[in-house]
């Protein structure tokens, strides 16, 4: 698996290492300070943080900086609404800013290519790196809207998960076990993923066992194939791969990428259990 | 009274904006003059760029770090001149030298003697966003009379996105900035000129930076 957290602090040059640290920080609190408004700041700091890496690596031009601020400003709306635990208006607000920034694209440059490219590009990274990224707000410890009886915000239970298979792949491949570092890894480490949600969900999150594991499954899945997407991401535009672990060039996005599909994910799983 | 309101900005505002708002990516930060006379050529894209880079400097010796800035435009009213001076401490340098006997070095001559750390801008003036201008060579008359100050390229992108010329529209982009290897002076202005046009050229190819057309 590429977005192995732990490869970055052994890999990464030195200087880079407490602004890694600083991103785990800001996670972790966020899952473990009791304050929901808190949380959230940290949450739409991190969201403006890898947005801003995005637009700085994608190829742009001039005449769409304005699209960019639009891009931007959708950040403290979006959490608004989560914090508010206003679910249709999160659930609809990224989609429709997409409709009116096709719209602008289109008054603006015409149904030319570059008005389809323009809004593809925007509308891609406030989708991931706002929209989906923002689920991680409704859970928080505090948020209304996942009125479970777990021990543990369940943030702090998919970051477990995330970073513990993100250990494991990395324990393999410190290991030197190098045949399980491809195709059948993958699938070894979601397996593992599942394994760790099944021993620990039933004690934090109060699952039955079997759901734990199917959560655990798909959300490995999910973190697998959103650090595939950034890496895939990466490759297109030629980042190699010492850069790819360096802020500004595509580091954040790394380290936040396995959570884009995995958070609106779980907390669908969690409603569905509810 | 000055140098504390000069600290209070950059804790407060400089730092912050730097930092947080826009954040950078230095490469080879070791290659920064621990201490002064030195000189930073970097290439010049937005007023974010002096920023920029005194802020790359630690606070002790911020006050020793002093940007060679246009007077005909940091010195047109009094406000700004007042903020040039006390705040900045900008080197003015007259760019169109319309006293034709005075010397538009003498300033900067003069902050190299005391051990000042220069930021220079070799192109004169913000140009198109993040496309090298032609080098003028005020760089090297400076550098021949002190021929054993370091000169320090500096190659930075992003900020010409963030805050181009003619735009007063502020969009926050990550900063790329590569320090190069002290170029040293050999006699010649033209061939230090060259020297470090090429080398700015090869810091720019490193970068390897996505078009901004």
């Amino acid at each position: 698996m590429s977005a192995s957290v732990l490869r970055y602090l052994t890999d990464a040059r030195t200087d880079v290492r407490p602004w890694i640290w600083s991103l785990f920080a800001m996670l972790y609190l966020s899952a473990l300070l009791p304050s929901l408004p808190v949380g959230l700041w940290l949450l739409g700091l991190l969201s403006f943080q890898v947005l801003k890496e995005y637009f700085s690596i994608v190829p742009l031009r001039r005449d769409e900086r304005v699209l960019l601020l639009l891009g931007y400003a959708t950040i403290p709306v979006q959490f608004y609404l989560v914090g508010l635990a206003h679910a249709a208006g999160a659930l609809v607000f990224v989609p429709f800013f997409i409709l009116i920034l096709s719209g602008i694209g289109l008054r603006k440059f015409g149904m030319t290519p570059h008005m389809l490219n323009s809004t593809l590009k925007v509308g891609w990274g406030v989708f991931t790196l706002v929209y989906t990224f923002s689920y991680l707000g409704f859970l928080l410890p505090g948020a209304a809207l996942l009125a479970t009886e777990n021990k543990v915000a369940p943030l702090l239970y998919l970051l477990l998960l995330v970073h513990s298979q993100s250990l494991i792949w990395t324990g393999w491949s410190r290991l030197g076990l190098n045949q399980l570092i491809g195709p059948t890894g993958n699938l070894l480490s979601i397996g593992a993923t599942g394994v760790v949600a099944w021993s620990i969900g039933p004690w934090l999150m109060a699952l039955p066992a079997q759901h734990a594991l199917v959560t655990g499954l798909l959300i490995g899945t999910a973190a697998y194939l959103g650090s595939r997407t950034i890496r895939t991401i990466q490759q297109a535009l030629y980042i190699s791969e010492e850069d790819r672990l360096l802020p500004g060039l595509g580091g954040m996005l790394t380290f936040v990428y396995p959570f884009v599909y995995a958070a609106p994910l779980f907390y669908f799983l969690l409603r569905l259990y509810q | 009274m000055n140098r504390i309101i000069r600290y209070l900005l950059f804790l407060l505002f400089v730092q912050p904006l730097v930092r947080l708002i826009l954040g950078w990516q230095v490469r080879n930060r070791e290659l920064l003059p621990k201490q002064g006379p030195a000189i930073i050529a970097a290439n010049h894209n937005s007023h974010l760029d002096t920023m920029m880079l005194m802020a790359l400097f630690p606070m002790h010796i911020s006050h020793k770090v002093r940007p060679v800035a246009a007077a005909d435009y940091w010195l047109s009213n009094r406000w700004l001149a007042w903020f040039s001076h006390n705040i900045i401490d900008v080197i003015p340098i007259d760019r169109e030298r319309r006293d034709k006997d005075s010397d538009p070095l003498a300033t900067s001559a003069a902050a190299l003697a005391n051990g000042d750390i220069l930021i220079f801008f070799p192109e004169g003036s913000r140009g198109e966003p993040e496309t090298l201008q032609p080098f003028r060579p005020g760089l090297a008359l400076l550098v021949e009379r002190f021929p054993d100050t370091p000169v320090i390229p500096i190659f930075m992108h992003g900020l010409g996105k963030s805050l181009p010329k003619g735009s007063g529209l502020f969009v926050p982009f990550f900063c790329q900035i590569i320090v190069g290897q002290r170029i040293e002076w050999e006699g010649k202005r033209r061939v230090f000129m060259q020297r470090y046009k090429t080398q700015m050229q090869q810091l720019a190819a490193q970068g390897n930076f996505p078009p901004w057309q």
